[in-house]
């Protein structure tokens, strides 16, 4: 059973009770626009929830929450700020007052100090993602790829002199307008009152009045190709993605998931290796296909000619996606996976129904139609090439 | 109509400890001459692990493969049915998962695959392995060994396994179903490094094109049994406001990421820090190690351990295949509560003073040069 609110403080909340284990598991997603937001203070202000507020002193949070059985992580998009909670059911309250600490009076706390301090911490993080195969360098294709486009060229990390001009007025211009409960969405499963839950947020949280969101534009490809001397040998692509909720995301998701097995790629000439991934919005989004090989050119023509017609055993993609499903029914954190998929792709008056259409989402079978529509978003003309290798074999512009 | 107050105290009830777990019982079945363990669930995701496992591995640190995975590989997909496999330090297990009969059936398409596994001879085996052999293995990259090393290791790895089963289902399992016959003499030939080796000395691998330098510190602790590394562990590396994680990424701004993990004969800690900061991140770790050894460890961080502990049996009690793989791991069905019973003894029983000062090894992989290490105890393997 999923219930659904939109609290008087515009919060929305979404909870599946389960109470195989007696812990809660919360995700709480602060959207954000992008294109309103200078690079890099999305995540700085991130790092900053883990410090202090106007009522918690530096380490508390993270004592509080080990001594309640439980953790707080968080991540940041290029449009949403994803906070990840657990702790035990007997200890809910402490959470959501931690939760309206970082929400409501993060900006009272913050310190000259603090902010120093995570600044040489996203120092570290920017050199330690370049450590990571296709972190940091997807994310620059993805910037540089859809450079006039108002949401997905916009920095998650930002550059260093972001950072280094980075306050406390920018931190606290930022967490006023959007870490609000206006803006937030909470994701909830397990040993959980619905009621008992809804009158803590109701406490904690004071009532404001509702914000209308900010409509994208459709993602439109850039069409750039780059080029930087490498011994790698890997070559990225970054195509436009469906927009969430279309059949074309579903059938674009069996062609990425596919591509990426064994014994796909196995079966094509000159590629080595596919890794691949997407992130998929209402207004579009972008996927990257992460390929190693040798011989970059012939490796493109054989997934072109591998994407003209996609041998897809949709039957058995059906029977996976029911598996993950019901797999990740199990765990608290799976439900709040589920859940998180819905509050993605539906609207909120479907969201009650989030289970029975995870499972049931990818039982219609592609029409021949639907089909051409997905691979329409597969041309490889229209992607953005990098190639990371010994020779200049694209005469692409350095990356 | 909702009457809406905020509140700005914090919550006037105290936050309540976690308490130990009720562990689910386990059924013992025999089939065959072959255990069988039997976990009751309530839900549809069905789970059973089998191990082959062999005494010639016992205790060490890696297992062989060569080709054994990509053999397992090639099963064909079951509908409703996922698989994978896991080297142990004495042999490997294949946990199939999902929804419905087939789960119990599939495991018999192992089986018949396992039994279809052709080791490739390797003549004239070292009897050894040797600093540089591992040096060797860490360059070519995510912790393989060589294939040279693989052989050498692989060709010694033929032996008689014994089979058993952990089952995490509704329904019990039948006899003909169940029946995992021993596979005789399986040799499998593709190494797998569990976790880094340990390395005799300190080291680097000068890797100059590597952004920062990776670090992994050993740190061996006399007289402490492992229930209390374990907690240890936790108290130093676990989490941001770990000891670690305070010290040198919340303090000192030297870090992003910096943890530890107990591996079962040392402390691991691994960072990736700028060069220029090399020295320092030396020294903080240094230091922590130092305060713990002069000072001790608060009550306060003992609960927090206590607490990350039995945080983790919840959330292995969630999860089917974390359950079965738990049982599986203690070699007996009772394995796991003594496991928690041990460690919350020692949580109990842990001296919040008179720890010893650990040995350390040190290994670094970037772009580190020998004057970058003055008056540390490294030396070049080059």
């Amino acid at each position: 059973m999923i219930t659904t609110l939109v609290l008087t403080n515009g919060m929305r909340v979404i909870v599946a009770p389960n109470d195989k284990v007696p812990m809660v598991e919360v995700e709480i997603v602060y959207q954000f626009d992008p294109s309103s937001v200078p690079d890099g203070i999305p995540h700085l202000t991130e790092h900053l929830l883990f410090e202090t507020t106007a009522n918690i002193a530096n380490g508390d949070m993270d004592r509080w929450f080990r001594q309640a059985g439980g953790s707080s992580t968080a991540s940041t998009n290029w449009d949403e700020i994803r906070i990840h909670d657990l702790i035990s059911s007997a200890n809910l309250e402490w959470l959501v007052y931690i939760e309206a600490e970082r929400s409501l009076r993060l900006c009272q706390g913050v310190t000259a100090e603090n902010l120093e301090n995570q600044r040489q911490v996203i120092a570290n993080e920017l050199f330690s993602s370049a450590l990571q195969a296709n972190g940091e360098v997807a994310d620059r294709l993805r910037r540089k790829s859809f450079s006039l486009h108002p949401a997905l060229s916009k920095e998650v990390m930002g550059q260093i002199y972001d950072i280094e001009n980075s306050s406390v007025e920018g931190i606290c211009g930022f967490a006023d307008q959007w870490l609000q409960p206006t803006k937030a969405t909470w994701i909830v499963s397990g040993d959980v009152e619905v009621e008992r839950l809804q009158a803590l947020l109701l406490s904690y949280f004071p009532s404001e009045g509702v914000v209308s969101n900010s409509t994208m534009p459709i993602v439109e490809n850039e069409q750039h190709r780059w080029y930087t001397e490498s011994d790698q040998q890997r070559l990225l692509l970054a195509f436009a993605a469906p927009p969430t909720d279309s059949q074309a995301e579903s059938i674009s998701d069996a062609i990425m998931y596919t591509l990426t097995q064994p014994q796909t790629w196995h079966e094509l000439p000159h590629l080595n290796h596919i890794q691949g991934w997407s992130e998929n919005r209402d207004y579009g989004g972008w996927m990257v296909l992460s390929i190693e090989t040798e011989h970059p050119q012939e490796a493109l023509e054989s997934l072109n000619q591998w994407l003209q017609e996609p041998s897809v055993n949709w039957s058995a993609w059906q029977d996976r996606q029911y598996l993950l499903s019901t797999r990740y029914m199990e765990t608290n954190d799976g439900r709040v996976a589920l859940l998180h998929s819905c509050v993605d792709h539906l609207p909120v008056a479907q969201w009650e129904n989030c289970f029975t259409w995870q499972q049931e989402r990818y039982l219609e079978l592609p029409t021949s139609h639907s089909l051409e529509v997905a691979l329409a978003y597969w041309n490889i003309e229209q992607a953005s090439w990098l190639w990371m290798g010994p020779d200049n074999w694209l005469n692409g512009e350095r990356f | 109509m909702w009457w809406v107050f905020t509140a700005f105290a914090e919550p006037s009830t105290p936050i309540q400890p976690l308490e130990p777990p009720t562990l689910p019982s386990v059924e013992v079945l025999t089939f065959d001459n072959q255990e069988v363990w039997w976990v009751d669930s309530h839900s549809a995701w069905q789970v059973i692990e089998t191990c082959w496992t062999s005494d010639y591995l016992d205790g060490r640190w890696w297992t062989l493969e060569s080709g054994f995975r990509e053999h397992i590989q090639t099963v064909q997909f079951l509908p409703l049915v996922s698989s994978d496999l896991d080297w142990q330090s004495d042999g490997f297990c294949i946990r199939v998962q999902g929804v419905g009969e087939r789960v119990l059936s599939s495991i018999q398409v192992y089986e018949q695959t396992i039994q279809t596994f052709r080791p490739i001879k390797v003549s004239e085996p070292k009897q050894s392995l040797t600093l540089r052999d591992l040096h060797q293995d860490w360059l070519e990259g995510e912790h393989r060994l060589s294939k040279r090393v693989q052989r050498q290791l692989w060709s010694r790895f033929t032996q008689s396994f014994t089979v058993r089963s952990v089952v995490y289902s509704q329904q019990r399992p039948v006899a003909e179903i169940t029946t995992v016959s021993s596979v005789g003499n399986v040799t499998t030939n593709l190494g797998k490094d569990r976790g880094a080796p340990s390395f005799d000395h300190s080291c680097m691998i000068q890797q100059a094109n590597y952004p920062q330098v990776a670090v992994s510190i050993d740190t061996t602790w006399r007289g402490l049994t492992s229930p209390e590394q374990r907690l240890l562990n936790l108290i130093l590396g676990n989490g941001v406001r770990s000891r670690l994680g305070n010290s040198l990424r919340e303090e000192l701004g030297l870090v992003y990421s910096i943890g530890s993990h107990f591996t079962g004969e040392a402390i691991r800690i691994e960072y990736t820090v700028d060069v220029s900061n090399l020295l320092s991140s030396l020294d903080a770790v240094e230091q922590v190690l130092s305060d713990i050894h002069q000072h001790g460890v608060t009550q306060s961080e003992i609960n927090k351990a206590r607490s990350m502990f039995l945080l983790r049996q919840y959330q292995i009690l969630e999860d089917p295949a974390s359950m079965v793989r738990i049982h599986g791991r203690f070699n007996s069905p009772q394995g796991w509560d003594q496991y928690l019973q041990q460690t919350l003894q020692a949580i109990d029983a842990l001296r919040t003073h008179g720890l010893p000062m650990p040995q350390m090894q040190v290994l670094l992989t970037g772009p580190v040069e020998p004057f970058d290490f003055q008056g540390l105890p490294c030396q070049s393997i080059e």
